[in-house]
């Protein structure tokens, strides 16, 4: 190769990069094809007579000094053969190697007659002197008028002349010109010639005429050697498309491929292996749907760069929900007391805590990893039936019409407010964009809903008198509703609230006011889902339908009638919107089209309780069963007997790598912590 | 204004159907920016794509003259997407017109023949050990043999099960 790189061709046609990689240079773009529609194809360029005409008149100068090159070289070939001191021009290849390439040197001209290839290799890889052998030895029987190329080729090279490198293009005939520059009797063999006509060629030929003097040797050629030319050719033009392409051309590419190629990406040199970046991982975390959006660009991980934690992160994810999948897998299982024999209303959780709510007055602190209860929150006179959580504060609605405000880390009450006339039953808290301000709007069988500010979170609430008359976090009670507000969702200014009433209210909190009256349901509306993705939002009613409505205009979009029985969950994931009814069925729906993906009967037709989504998974429960399904396969069923002596399935919430259930075993409440990362 | 003439970086000159030149959104710019309305015969210089591969592009923007691609903007519907079957027969070319087309469809801006070019590129990739994946694009391996057993380590997690 080196000697390639020291004299590059004055034009060149075939570039040569590696021994077998070679590329066609701009204009000289014929294109092989088979032998009999050649002619039609290539067509030769216009120029070639001006080419002639130009030449001609640089003849005297150029026939003189060729001549005296020829000579030259002539004489140092006729000694090397003779004195065998060929190897002198062969150093650096091994000693075998020179013997098989004197071998082929002694072979006569008729013999090397067909071998067109052999000077792109011998110089360069000699190992494979003993396979053209025996393509000569083959290819002898052809009988064809082609002029070899032998390992000449190489003493030339390692002459001082500026001569130029080997390339692939074959030379099967005397060019026809050759007569008025040289004088025939100096050129002996017939590998002169060719050598003879490659130099002047590439040294003194403009590269149209080098094009058409290739086109025509090429349209001497029968089929098998165009064939083989092809395939010489095609490897030729092979290249490192991924490193030569621009950077980020070279990524669209890679975020077409799975983690199964990025592996064998990373083993394939070292170029590649620096082009899988922490955020080629970051993009599979999330088109894999092994983290959120937004967990990944949330403060935790915002400042690590080191790629291979990606990597490792991804690694970790994997694995974690390959255990979920994986039905022989086992996960880890704590069980704990919760709140003796009464119902647990709500459960949320994370990587710290677990919180649940119950109709004992109480609301529990657990840690996830070992189960242990941290801190019980006494203070409500009733039932806890509805609970959130942000940041350091847990908001929480009871039956005995209050809402309260709690201190996580210290476990205290730090404000009670007073309003509602009934029993609060759903609780939603939204953060106004503008301001950033925290509110709480709470639904009661009051038929009411109330706006109250969340206090700021170190406000312990010295100074508030839940008595006082004028509450000032109190905002505004949000009217219209004629009976039990059952159901609240919101985001930024916007709340869609379903009712007892058999409708749905969407209000505006900025205007505090009602937008739309969504009417359409015959029966109570049991939950509402907010898709701002779309710009919807949909209800399920104990009238066993799904609605769902435009928020742009409030009108039904469509009306979901496969449920057979009241459906009172709804949950929407990156690739369905999920609905749970009494009938003992779960559906998955196309987000967009609402077509009916599938349909997951639980075995004892019992009322679904709860369910959670991911984009991977589903888990649900019913009275004695718990199952996980598999979304990635339109809810494959994956395990049906993880908790085989829990009664009734109160609520299930899950991340990544944990899945915490409330149950009810023999009369009493339980909470199980199941984990998948580690083996039980 | 109907057609339109590019000319190829080696000055070959194409006439071109409008709407099928404005396929690339660089010429469709130009034209916007340059042409006046009855400006017939805008000529615009290629220099970045040679006559052989603008011909390619040019076959390619007249077949899909009348085909409505997925938003710009919608980036999952667009890398879901498989390769539309013509797309694939027209990219059956040897590498080097792969590589040139790529680069053209980008230098063009020609979305829907970037990615196209792109996801036959990761289909040459897909499924293929590090080994096939070197012998396709004629690579040599310069990892030590300790370099790749320490690579291979960390991949062990994907191995199926």
């Amino acid at each position: 190769m080196s000697n390639q790189n020291q004299n590059p061709p004055k034009y060149p046609l075939l570039e040569a990069e590696s021994p077998f990689c070679c590329k066609i240079r701009e204009e000289d773009s014929y294109i092989l094809t088979d032998a009999p529609g050649l002619k039609n194809v290539l067509t030769l360029p216009s120029d070639l007579n001006t080419q002639k005409k130009r030449r001609s008149t640089e003849e005297p100068f150029q026939q003189k000094q060729l001549n005296n090159e020829i000579k030259r070289r002539l004489t140092l070939r006729d000694e090397d053969i003779q004195e065998g001191i060929i190897k002198e021009y062969q150093h650096d290849i091994d000693d075998r190697a020179d013997e098989e390439i004197l071998e082929v040197t002694r072979i006569t001209p008729n013999e090397l007659l067909e071998d067109p290839m052999s000077n792109i290799e011998i110089d360069q890889q000699p190992q494979q002197t003993q396979q053209q052998q025996q393509q000569q030895q083959q290819t002898q029987t052809q009988q064809q008028q082609q002029q070899p190329v032998t390992n000449g080729i190489k003493e030339y090279e390692n002459s001082e002349l500026p001569l130029p490198s080997p390339s692939a293009s074959p030379a099967q005939s005397a060019y026809d010109e050759t007569h008025l520059l040289t004088p025939e009797p100096l050129l002996t063999t017939s590998s002169d010639v060719v050598n003879f006509i490659e130099n002047f060629a590439t040294t003194s030929l403009s590269k149209s005429s080098v094009n058409s003097l290739i086109f025509k040797l090429l349209s001497s050629c029968d089929r098998s050697v165009l064939s083989d030319f092809r395939n010489t050719i095609d490897e030729g033009l092979k290249r490192d498309i991924i490193s030569n392409l621009p950077l980020e051309l070279s990524y669209k590419v890679m975020k077409f491929l799975d983690y199964k190629s990025l592996n064998n990406i990373l083993l394939v040199s070292k170029k590649w292996n620096n082009l899988i970046t922490g955020e080629f991982w970051k993009n599979l975390l999330i088109k894999d749907n092994l983290i959120t959006p937004e967990e990944l660009f949330s403060s935790n991980f915002k400042k690590i760069e080191n790629p291979s934690y990606y990597q490792s992160l991804y690694i970790k994810r994997f694995e974690l929900l390959k255990n979920w999948t994986d039905p022989t897998f086992e996960p880890k299982k704590i069980t704990v007391a919760g709140h003796g024999p009464n119902v647990v209303t709500c459960l949320q959780f994370d990587d710290e805590k677990i919180i649940s709510g119950a109709d004992d007055h109480m609301i529990n602190i657990y840690n996830p990893d070992t189960g242990e209860l941290i801190k019980s929150l006494s203070g409500h006179e009733g039932g806890v039936w509805a609970l959130k959580y942000v940041g350091n504060q847990i908001v929480s609605g009871s039956t005995d019409r209050t809402v309260r405000v709690w201190n996580l880390q210290t476990g205290k009450c730090t404000h009670i407010f007073k309003g509602h006339t009934s029993t609060i039953r759903c609780m939603e808290i939204v953060t106004i964009e503008e301001t950033g301000e925290k509110l709480i709007i709470t639904g009661s069988r009051d038929s009411t809903l109330h706006v109250w500010k969340l206090p700021n979170e170190d406000d312990q609430g010295e100074d508030f008198n839940e008595n006082d008359v004028n509450n000032p976090y109190f905002v505004c009670v949000l009217r219209g509703h004629t009976a039990s507000v059952r159901a609240v969702t919101g985001h930024g200014n916007l709340v869609v609230s379903g009712s007892y009433d058999h409708t749905v209210r969407v209000w505006d909190l900025k205007e505090r006011k009602c937008k739309f009256t969504l009417q359409g349901h015959s029966d109570r509306i049991y939950s509402t889902l907010l898709d701002l993705e779309r710009n919807r939002c949909i209800s399920a009613s104990m009238d066993s339908s799904i609605k769902v409505w435009d928020l742009s205009n409030g009108e039904c979009i469509a009306d979901l009638t496969r449920h057979t029985s009241l459906v009172g969950l709804l949950g929407l994931s990156s690739n369905y919107l999920v609905s749970a009814a009494a009938d003992g069925t779960l559906r998955g729906w196309n987000p967009t089209s609402y077509k009916n993906e599938f349909t997951l009967h639980h075995d004892n037709h019992a009322a679904i309780t709860t369910f959670h989504a991911s984009p991977n998974l589903l888990v649900s429960g019913s009275e004695n069963q718990f199952n996980v399904y598999d979304l990635r396969q339109k809810g494959k069923l994956i395990r049906s007997h993880l908790l085989p002596d829990a009664g009734q399935i109160w609520s299930t919430r899950f991340n990544h790598s944990k899945c915490i259930v409330a149950v009810e075993k023999n009369s009493q409440s339980f909470i199980e912590i199941l984990d998948f990362s580690k083996s039980a | 204004m109907s057609e339109i003439t590019l000319t190829s970086s080696d000055n070959e000159s194409f006439k071109v159907e409008k709407k099928i030149a404005e396929r690339s959104i660089l010429i469709k710019n130009m034209i916007g920016d340059l042409a006046g309305d009855d400006d017939d015969g805008f000529e615009i210089p290629i220099p970045n794509v040679r006559s052989t591969v603008l011909k390619k592009v040019i076959e390619w923007a007249t077949h899909h003259k009348d085909t409505s691609f997925p938003d710009d903007e919608d980036e999952d519907s667009r890398k879901s997407a498989p390769v539309d079957e013509w797309d694939k027969e027209f990219l059956k070319v040897d590498q080097e017109m792969l590589y040139e087309i790529i680069l053209a469809a980008n230098y063009l801006n020609i979305r829907p023949l970037l990615d196209a070019g792109c996801k036959v590129v990761a289909e040459m990739i897909r499924g293929k050990s590090p080994e096939e994946i070197r012998r396709t694009f004629n690579i040599v391996n310069d990892f030590s043999p300790e370099e790749e057993e320490a690579i291979k380590r960390e991949n062990e997690w994907a191995e199926d099960r």
